[in-house]
């Protein structure tokens, strides 16, 4: 006859099992009342990225750029350099 | 042997060079730029006149070039970190 079992339940450990337990509960508490619904949200869209074009307008000196790590100006410290 | 000048040179080609590749992957997004195309040109141009100068007087800039007919110089001419 057939068993139903789930052998590999019975390797975890009762923290991890607890682990899972409280993420199914969350998940659960997600979908019936965190969950945007789609009637309400139907107006709205989903996120969209984007990078401005890049136009080649002006440039550093070749010495200025190699220093730089960068041709374009505006491409120059957009990210600070960590101390 | 004028090292300093040899510096000067070199450090002109690394500038130009640095300047070449960032044109050539800003027109891989902008095929159609005509005023990059053309200082890309500029560049690869000054690139080609600086190497020959540079050989002329020191020898080829990488192993695989003409190394003299009686003598090995390759192995002679500085080390980068030598310049």
């Amino acid at each position: 006859m057939y068993k139903k079992s789930a052998p590999h339940i019975d390797t975890i450990e009762p923290e991890t099992q607890k682990m899972l337990t409280d993420e199914a509960s969350a998940d659960s508490v997600w979908k019936e009342e965190t969950r945007p619904s789609k009637q309400v949200h139907s107006n709205m869209v989903l996120g969209h990225s984007y990078v401005p074009w890049q136009v080649y307008t002006k440039a550093f000196s070749p010495k200025e750029a190699l220093m730089r790590g960068t041709l374009f100006p505006e491409l120059y410290g957009v990210y600070p350099i960590p101390e | 042997m004028n090292m300093e000048k040899q510096m000067v040179l070199l450090r002109q080609i690394q500038e130009m060079e640095f300047v070449a590749i960032e044109l050539q992957l800003y027109l891989d997004t902008h095929p159609c730029d005509q005023d990059a195309i053309n200082d890309y040109n500029c560049a690869i141009e000054k690139i080609d006149k600086l190497m020959e100068e540079y050989t002329a007087q020191y020898g080829s800039l990488s192993a695989q070039g003409m190394h003299g007919y009686e003598k090995w110089l390759w192995s002679d001419s500085p080390w980068p970190w030598e310049l």
